[in-house]
């Protein structure tokens, strides 16, 4: 309105004054348009609700950041504009949409945003500009407060036919050691009071001349502690749908494991190396306690913490918890911890993070030449892991663990020496 | 620092340029264009123009272009008045009712290019809405044009007060007619201006 009232006010004054009408001509367009505007200020302050419609989401999955304008009848043009988050994707691209508002019903300017890497963000920062009817009056631009949005890995595509090789528990699907209630055949063996008349072997009976009965390997949950190191991230990390880090391999990994270990009725703890101040779940089972691993993976950072002591460090883990450490192996402390947990007695196995297709992020020879020196230290970390017979395997999704944990199972039926 | 400020805004005014919707670049396009219309009509009703103000005139709608919620474009309007009230003789022929609508033109679309930020695109309700509002000025402009010419016939004195208050009384008329239309306008789509029930009285 500054434009049209002072340019139109200029004229009409100098048309005046001078007795000139061409000059009256000039200014009444705009004195026209400044007049309406004025006839149609603001009567009422108009508010605004800015509010993210899902807090929680997976990797890829979307939601909607609404902005309600309410007490809104003078606003005749309303825009919002979110700004750009790393990891998040808006529609309409560049996060702006304008509406004008139309009837009585609060309007709302709907801006759809899908968050793409795991995490805890702040969605939604942004301003809003509303404008009054003939554009005479605008208020803002007004700061839009943003959300915390957190976004859980993706849903892992892992599966396993393997049982876990040290089932120590109450009622599960992975055949026991012992003999019991199971539908896996162990033995035919003969009649004992208390055995149940469905499980008499008839036919071997009549041919012995006494009751003989089938018995069945009892079936338990098992104990699954995973391990996930963050202290180093390793890669560029390009979202769902680019590159994957180190991290990202991992945190996906885990969750995915978690879930299928989760799914199969087993108990699953979780602890992070690394930064993350909310580090450890207790082991547990059930859908709540796949929430809460998938909520303390997505709040995993990368980063040494100097708390992090491996002399202090307790784990929890119980005789027959089978340990999974989500590593790239880069560190000593990563190596140390994991090999502890090994000299313990505990079935451990090594998932090796580092991507196949490795970004390094610059197209610099001496970092190339720096990751070469850092892959041989590497590769000597990794033979202490091979002396201590503990067994790296790269994660590629469905399948990975299958042999090594059938190996751990031969291995866990074998007599042993025990170090004492 | 300065000029790390400086890099900084330039980069942000490019950066915005290349987010343009194609409405906001043709919007952006007649207020480039429509200040030099006004000077090719100002050519035209016989008007002196030098070099240097078509120049003056050329660089502030370049900058209105880019920046059309400055006050570059309150610049545009008074330099452009200014040189007419100045080169002119007065005549009221049809060159000042063109040069009257470029200007209205160039308001128009600066104003609607400012809605928001370059990536924007305003609907097309409010674009139409923009172009009634839009005749609506140029028909009053014309009416004044007509009513101008027909007291210049009668010979009525040119004194600053009867002038003055001559003004006052076409302005209010008006207002009150454009008020009326466009109050007609607005109830037909649901846009009532009176209080709703429950709700505070204005002011």
């Amino acid at each position: 309105m500054v434009r049209s009232g002072l340019g139109s006010l200029a004229l009409a004054l100098a048309a005046v004054l001078s007795g000139r009408p061409d000059l009256l001509v000039l200014a009444t367009p705009m004195l026209v348009l400044t007049g309406m505007s004025l006839l149609r200020r603001p009567r009422v302050v108009p508010r605004l609700d800015h509010r993210l419609l899902h807090r929680t989401l997976r990797e890829g999955e979307g939601t909607t950041v609404r902005t309600t304008l309410m007490e809104g009848r003078d606003v005749e043009h309303m825009v919002v504009a979110l700004a750009g988050e790393r990891f998040t994707a808006v529609r309409p691209s560049g996060g702006v949409r304008g509406i004008a508002p139309r009837g009585p019903d609060p309007a709302r300017v709907d801006l759809a945003v899908a968050s793409l890497r795991w995490g805890v963000r702040s969605v939604g920062a942004g301003l809003a500009v509303l404008t009054s009817s003939w554009a005479g009056f605008r208020l803002g631009p007004v700061d839009l407060r943003p959300e915390t949005l957190t976004t859980l890995p993706a849903p892992g595509h892992y599966g396993s036919r393997a049982p876990a090789p040290h089932p120590i528990g109450l009622v599960g699907t992975n055949p026991a050691r012992r003999t019991g209630d199971g539908s896996e055949f162990a033995s035919i063996r003969p009649f004992y009071p208390g055995d149940r008349l469905r499980r008499v072997q008839w036919r071997v009976s009549l041919r012995t001349g006494t009751l003989h009965v089938t018995s069945t390997q009892a079936e338990e949950d098992s104990s699954i502690l995973l391990v996930v190191d963050a202290l180093a991230e390793l890669g560029v990390s390009g979202g769902i749908q680019g590159s994957a880090s180190s991290l990202d391999i991992a945190v996906r990994a885990a969750g995915a494991v978690a879930d299928h270990y989760l799914h199969r009725g087993d108990r699953v703890g979780l602890r992070v190396l690394g930064a993350t101040r909310h580090n450890h779940v207790a082991k547990g089972a059930g859908q709540r306690q796949h929430r809460r691993v998938l909520d303390t993976l997505a709040r995993t950072s990368p980063g040494s913490s100097r708390t992090l002591d491996r002399r202090r460090l307790r784990f929890g883990t119980d005789a027959g918890t089978t340990v999974i450490v989500f590593s790239p192996m880069l560190s000593e402390e990563a190596i140390a911890t994991t090999v502890t947990l090994a000299r313990s007695g505990l079935s451990v196995i090594v998932v090796d993070t580092v991507p196949q297709d490795l970004d390094l992020g610059e197209d610099d020879e001496r970092v190339r030449l720096a990751w070469r020196m850092r892959a041989i230290e590497r590769q000597a970390l990794l033979r202490r892991l091979e002396v201590a017979g503990i067994p790296v395997v790269s994660w590629r999704g469905p399948g990975t663990l299958d042999e090594v944990l059938r190996r751990l199972g031969r291995r866990a039926a074998l007599p042993r020496m025990v170090r004492r | 620092m300065s000029q790390t400020t400086t890099r900084s805004s330039t980069s942000q005014l490019f950066d915005g340029l290349s987010r343009l919707s194609s409405q906001q670049r043709l919007l952006r396009l007649v207020v480039l264009l429509a200040p030099l219309l006004a000077v090719a009509v100002e050519v035209r009703a016989g008007a002196t123009v030098q070099v240097w103000y078509a120049f003056v005139v050329g660089v502030l709608a370049l900058g209105s272009a880019l920046l059309p919620d400055s006050h570059i474009g309150l610049l545009v309007v008074v330099t452009v008045g200014g040189h007419w009230a100045t080169s002119s003789a007065g005549v009221l022929g049809y060159g000042v009712l063109v040069l009257a609508v470029a200007l209205l033109v160039f308001h128009v679309a600066a104003l609607l290019a400012s809605y928001g930020p370059p990536s924007v695109v305003l609907e097309a309700d409010l674009v139409l809405a923009w172009l009634g509002r839009a005749a609506l000025a140029t028909a009053v402009a014309a009416i004044v044009w007509v009513l101008a010419r027909v007291a210049g016939g009668l010979g009525l004195p040119d004194h600053p007060l009867v002038f003055g208050g001559a003004l006052l009384v076409l302005v209010a008329a008006t207002l009150l007619a454009t008020g009326l239309m466009t109050g007609m306008l607005s109830g037909s789509a649901g846009r009532p201006d009176a209080p709703g029930p429950g709700e505070a009285p204005p002011g």
